[in-house]
């Protein structure tokens, strides 16, 4: 297998580094000294000593019996449960990798943009427990629908700066946070939340989040003998279906299935599907899929979980489409809640919106009969419970 | 008259090259042509068309809600071609296309290039672009007679500056500052030695750019460099007298001279 990207950030045709000049040698500094670090013992132990002790990992691996009876077919599903990392999703597994790379470069303080408020507080986390000053940009309607997570934030001692540009979401935010690394590039980092991104950010948070994978690996081999048929997870951006998909790249067998937001159905201007319904782009620094407009203006997405509600998507994901050994398919804004509901009920776990799309798509699809399954389910869905219980008191009002 | 002829000659007459931005399609199509036509009277050597995008990295606030003005009106990069022709029907200052590279390459690069070259533009800074990114389009910009802007900014290591310098004409784009278009505080000290630095270092004629909107601001860096260019200031003229056309051409001529004045000998 090559190993990818290449040494200017490429997968293929996607990727790559299309940024202003002023933040060319921030990304190549980052990039020698993440590449300085990936070989150094001293920085592994630091940081596999944090995922042990600070985030409580591994995490379990769990056949949830209840869902599994439901998807039928004999299917097993397992369960990766990032949810129960500390502070409740596969996020800090690169905030934390990315903290402890802040500070070998000397940097005293991060940025960081955030959707659904996971990355921000996973980055107010690290920021906190690393003595490090945090900013965090956030879209102005995000803020309103995450306000739990807003809060978390300010307690850590971030700041939080509503983006007031665009759409007023995830990208905005992105674009925020950007301009003030522009600004700012001497003293601060920016912690990329996604495997998203100029090089080497999408690399590099796939290396920190790959250890969903490598775990999800050992323990199916342990639990069942062999490697399981399908490893699914939602995508967004795509960080934790590239951590859990990562390991699983060469082992052919095992199909990796995305599963992106289709909001109101693929066939509305109201999704997120960037795969799925998008064209090639850039966006955000990487050559992608990305849903634009004939004149190559970013649109506007949808999704009733802000982590997902993102015009774009990590090019390593681009590049698992373009060579067939991913496939992305879709959940609905209505089919997560219902996913969302059944988790809650039948398996006595709150799922994250997000995650609650690759239930949903399992519970929807036909994958076959005796299948082993194992669904990276991202993160816990405390952050959405406000917002939920919102959109149960008014039926029709499940929109932005 | 082209770029490279048109800072060779101030050169010669030790008079400052005075660019000046706007964005296509700001406030909208009418009033952005006629800003764009008389931009040389006004004394603008060079002119540079902005093209709007919903996402830019680089840009402040002020040009990014002249892209969004822009977009609203229903700018459409299908239609700058024939913008950028009716400018050079009336107007002799050679002009450069400044863009984020993703409507270009939904556009195609190929055909981008075809198309503003026919249309009569000198050359094009594609902001997000790096030299590195450009690959064959390079040639292809060649191929059509276009220069190729690159930015090289504070930040830009020495090594760097060798290849920025190699790749970029007619000019090289010295970013003043870190950050973003437009507005914070310029350092003239500091500033007048990176400007020499970097005038030292590079080959090829220098005009710098970032947030310089005074007079006095021009003049000190126009005689250390080959000249300056002025974007968000300008932008923010048209900004503050959207109801009032005939101040907003007032303002924006006198405050154009104003600058050249300060940048000739």
């Amino acid at each position: 297998m090559i190993e990818l990207p290449d040494s200017k950030g490429h997968f293929g045709v996607f990727g790559g580094r299309y940024v202003p000049e002023t933040l060319f040698s921030a990304l190549q500094e980052l990039d020698e000294k993440y590449r300085e670090v990936k070989g150094d013992p001293e920085f592994r132990n630091e940081f596999l000593y944090h995922l042990r002790h600070y985030l409580g990992r591994p995490t379990p691996l769990y056949l949830a019996r209840n869902l599994s009876k439901r998807v039928g077919n004999g299917n097993r599903i397992y369960l990766k449960r990032e949810d129960l990392n500390h502070t409740g999703a596969h996020k800090m597994n690169n905030t934390i990798g990315q903290g402890l790379l802040t500070k070998r470069l000397g940097k005293k303080r991060v940025i960081a943009e955030t959707g659904a408020g996971m990355h921000g507080v996973a980055t107010a986390t690290a920021a906190a427990l690393l003595g490090l000053e945090c900013e965090i940009f956030m879209g102005e309607i995000d803020i309103a629908r995450q306000a739990p997570n807003v809060d978390r934030m300010k307690m850590l001692g971030a700041t939080v700066t509503a983006a007031m540009s665009g759409t007023r979401t995830l990208k905005d935010a992105v674009n925020e946070a950007f301009r003030c690394w522009t600004t700012n590039v001497t003293s601060t980092n920016y912690i990329m939340g996604s495997v998203v991104g100029p090089h080497p950010f999408p690399a590099m948070v796939r290396d920190f989040q790959r250890v969903i994978g490598d775990e999800a690996r050992e323990q199916i081999m342990e639990l069942e003998g062999r490697l399981p048929d399908m490893v699914t997870a939602c995508v967004g951006g795509g960080s934790n279906a590239m951590g859990i998909f990562y390991p699983f790249i060469g082992d052919e067998a095992v199909e990796l299935v995305g599963v992106e937001a289709a909001g109101k159905g693929l066939d509305t201007a109201l999704h997120g599907a960037s795969i799925s319904r998008g064209s090639i782009g850039v966006l955000h620094g990487a050559m992608s899929f990305m849903l634009q407009d004939e004149g190559g203006q970013v649109l506007e997405t949808h999704s009733v979980s802000a982590g997902l509600d993102y015009p774009g998507v990590g090019p390593e994901h681009a590049w698992l489409k373009a060579n067939g050994r991913a496939r992305y398919e879709s959940a609905t804004d209505d089919e997560a809640m219902e996913a969302f509901y059944l988790l809650c009920r039948e398996e006595g776990i709150l799922p994250a919106l997000e995650s609650s799309h690759a239930i949903a798509w399992l519970l929807n699809n036909d994958i076959g009969e005796n299948k082993t399954v194992i669904l990276c389910l991202s993160g816990r869905g405390d952050k959405d419970m406000q917002y939920v219980s919102g959109l149960r008191q008014s039926p029709a009002g499940a929109k932005k | 008259m082209s770029i490279e002829k048109t800072l060779a000659d101030l050169k010669k007459r030790g008079e400052g090259a005075l660019a000046a931005f706007a964005t296509a399609g700001d406030p909208d199509r009418e009033t952005s042509l006629d800003i764009f036509r008389s931009l040389g009277a006004w004394g603008a050597d060079i002119i540079e068309i902005g093209i709007p995008y919903s996402d830019p990295l680089m840009d402040g606030p002020v040009l990014q809600r002249s892209y969004t003005r822009a977009l609203k009106r229903g700018f459409k990069l299908d239609a700058l071609p024939a913008f950028v022709e009716e400018i050079g029907k009336t107007s002799s200052a050679p002009m450069l296309i400044m863009t984020c590279c993703n409507p270009v390459l939904r556009y195609g690069a190929l055909r981008f290039f075809r198309d503003i070259s026919s249309a009569g533009a000198d050359s094009v800074l594609i902001t997000d672009m790096p030299p590195e990114e450009w690959g064959e389009s390079l040639d292809l910009a060649r191929q059509f007679n276009l220069g190729t802007i690159f930015l090289l900014a504070p930040t830009t290591p020495m090594s760097r500056m060798q290849l920025i310098d190699g790749v970029s004409t007619p000019f090289v784009y010295c970013v003043s500052k870190m950050g973003v278009t437009g507005a914070g505080e310029l350092d003239l000290e500091r500033l007048r030695d990176y400007v020499r630095f970097v005038r030292d270092s590079v080959s090829k004629p220098v005009m710098v750019g970032f947030g310089i909107s005074e007079p006095e601001q021009a003049k000190a860096i126009g005689s250390m460099a080959d000249g300056v260019v002025v974007g968000s200031a300008a932008v923010a003229i048209i900004e503050r007298h959207l109801d009032d056309r005939a101040r907003m051409f007032a303002l924006l001529e006198k405050f154009i001279g104003g600058l050249k004045t300060a940048l000739k000998p």
